[in-house]
């Protein structure tokens, strides 16, 4: 019996585990811990629950959204009604319209902008935490150019995007606010073709920054790995036949490091996107129900008031969308970077 | 007095800009947008000592990201270099193990590593009877490249 038993002890011994060091993501921060899933190690399902958990919780916002628009609709049919009297100019029903839609709607649109603000700066110092684990695990695998290339890339296009939406977008978003309001108080087309201009540059330079990151990580990402994934083949142990059992252990020993620290690295990246997700998630929803509920209410104010309010409240809406645009565009710049990450010498 | 020159300078050449801009584009439909422009473009250059420079600095922080960079491979590398010798570690002691064994004897080995990986001396804990001794020795040494001098047993 222990004759038979020896051998199974000794195929068990063989299974012997080959990680020391940890490469391990940086835990979620406070704002996404509650919506992080359970089980994180299938990425689908992960992600599907985190979904799930956010829109969950986007009832409050939705209500307090629909009590904004009620009140936005009311004061369409009120400006409506005054524009009817011909006692009463234009000028100062544009004037009351707008004033009304401001009173109404700054409050919300300047606690999303801080939301949005303060989201991004979450995303960029979690992305700072993860970024170097990633480049590490990278790095260990072999794709030491590789590593190099990709966290430089990440580290310059964060700084930047992350100083831009700081110090010139989200002013830009206060300024396009103050324009919109000035251009249906006064009627003034020369403010509202500065409000188209703002926005498209906004939309633009957003736009730009993510195609010239997603170009260089792609590019950088084939050619350095195309070179590491060359000098790991050219680096493989050679085998000294002289010591035979050593030899087999030295050559098992590289196909260890790999699968051990590649195990690591994707789990780290799992953990890394879905806690991205979860810090995005949330804020994302809330000024993402904002910017729908404003939008169908510049609709239906249209339909009520047709030369009043309603480009105003699309203006709010407009700056929703903007603020969206720069947060999403934070998350996507971790993800694509994790993604990279992850991907490797391949 | 370097820097008040440099303000003037700055002034006198964005107003010499603003002027020519406005002057080229007088009587075009954006005008209007352009004259705007121009007024805040000033109003900036007027304020800088007030709000101070708030170019991006990006270009100069490339060289610590560079470091940071190489620190992140370094560290990478390092834990690679753990991870292997570790295995190889644990895969010699287990090898011993086994072989000890095969002649019902019970050992626990350390091994240490030298240059290259290699294995450069090992700790025989155990109860051992010569001849198995004997022949355990003979097998590290053959096997494992780890001559009599360098296995040291105890017990």
């Amino acid at each position: 019996m222990i004759r038979l038993l020896i051998p199974f002890l000794l195929v068990l011994c063989l299974c012997v585990p080959a990680s020391a060091a940890e490469f391990t993501a940086p835990e979620v921060p406070d704002s996404g811990q509650s919506l992080m899933p359970a089980d994180f190690r299938d990425f689908g399902a992960g992600a599907a629950a985190l979904l799930k958990k956010a829109c969950s919780r986007i009832r409050p916002d939705l209500a307090e959204a629909v009590k904004l628009s009620t009140g936005l609709i009311a004061s369409a049919v009120l400006i409506g009604l005054l524009r009817t009297f011909s006692g009463i100019s234009r000028a100062m029903v544009n004037l009351s319209g707008a004033v009304i839609v401001s009173v109404l709607l700054l409050t919300s649109a300047n606690s999303m902008l801080r939301l949005g603000c303060d989201t991004v700066e979450e995303l960029s110092s979690y992305g700072q935490l993860l970024v170097p684990v990633m480049a590490a695990a990278l790095a260990a695998q072999g794709g030491v150019t590789s590593s190099t290339a990709l966290y430089v890339g990440t580290t310059v296009f964060d700084t930047i995007l992350g100083s831009l939406i700081a110090r010139l977008f989200t002013p830009m978003v206060f300024l396009f606010l103050a324009l919109g309001i000035g251009a249906y108080a006064l009627g003034d087309e020369t403010l509202k073709k500065l409000l188209d201009m703002i926005k498209g540059i906004l939309s633009w330079s957003l736009k730009t920054i993510l195609i010239a990151y997603t170009a260089y990580m792609s590019i950088t990402g084939v050619v350095s790995g195309t070179t590491d994934a060359a000098a790991v083949k050219a680096a493989k142990v050679t085998i000294s036949t002289f010591v035979p059992v050593v030899g087999g252990i030295l050559s098992d020993a590289s196909e260890a490091v790999l699968v051990s620290v590649g195990t690591m690295k994707n789990a780290a990246g799992i953990y890394g996107i879905l806690a991205a997700l979860a810090i995005l998630l949330d804020p994302f929803i809330r000024i993402g129900a904002h910017y729908l509920v404003l939008k169908g209410t510049g609709a239906v104010c249209g339909v009520l008031d047709p030369k009043g309010i309603s480009g105003l409240i699309d203006v709010f809406s407009s700056a929703m969308g903007l603020i969206l645009a720069m947060t999403g565009s934070c998350c996507l710049l971790l993800l694509i970077s994790t993604v990279c990450f992850l991907r490797g010498m391949t | 007095m370097d820097g008040l020159r440099e303000y003037v300078i700055r002034v006198v050449a964005a107003a010499l800009i603003s002027g020519v801009v406005i002057r080229l584009t007088e009587g075009i439909g954006s005008g209007e947008i352009i004259r705007m422009l121009c007024g805040l473009f000033m109003t900036l250059i007027l304020l800088q000592p007030i709000i101070g420079r708030r170019e991006l600095q990006w270009e100069f922080m490339l060289p610590q990201i560079r470091r940071q960079a190489e620190e992140n491979v370094l560290e990478g590398v390092a834990a690679a270099e753990k991870i292997r010798q570790e295995f190889i570690m644990r895969q010699a002691e287990t090898y011993i193990s086994n072989r000890a064994a095969e002649m019902d004897t019970e050992i626990q080995a350390e091994i240490m590593l030298g240059e290259d990986n290699l294995p450069e001396s090992v700790v025989l804990t155990g109860a051992v009877s010569p001849l198995n001794k004997s022949r355990l020795t003979q097998i590290i040494a053959s096997e494992l490249g780890i001559p009599r001098e360098r296995q040291e047993w105890i017990g």
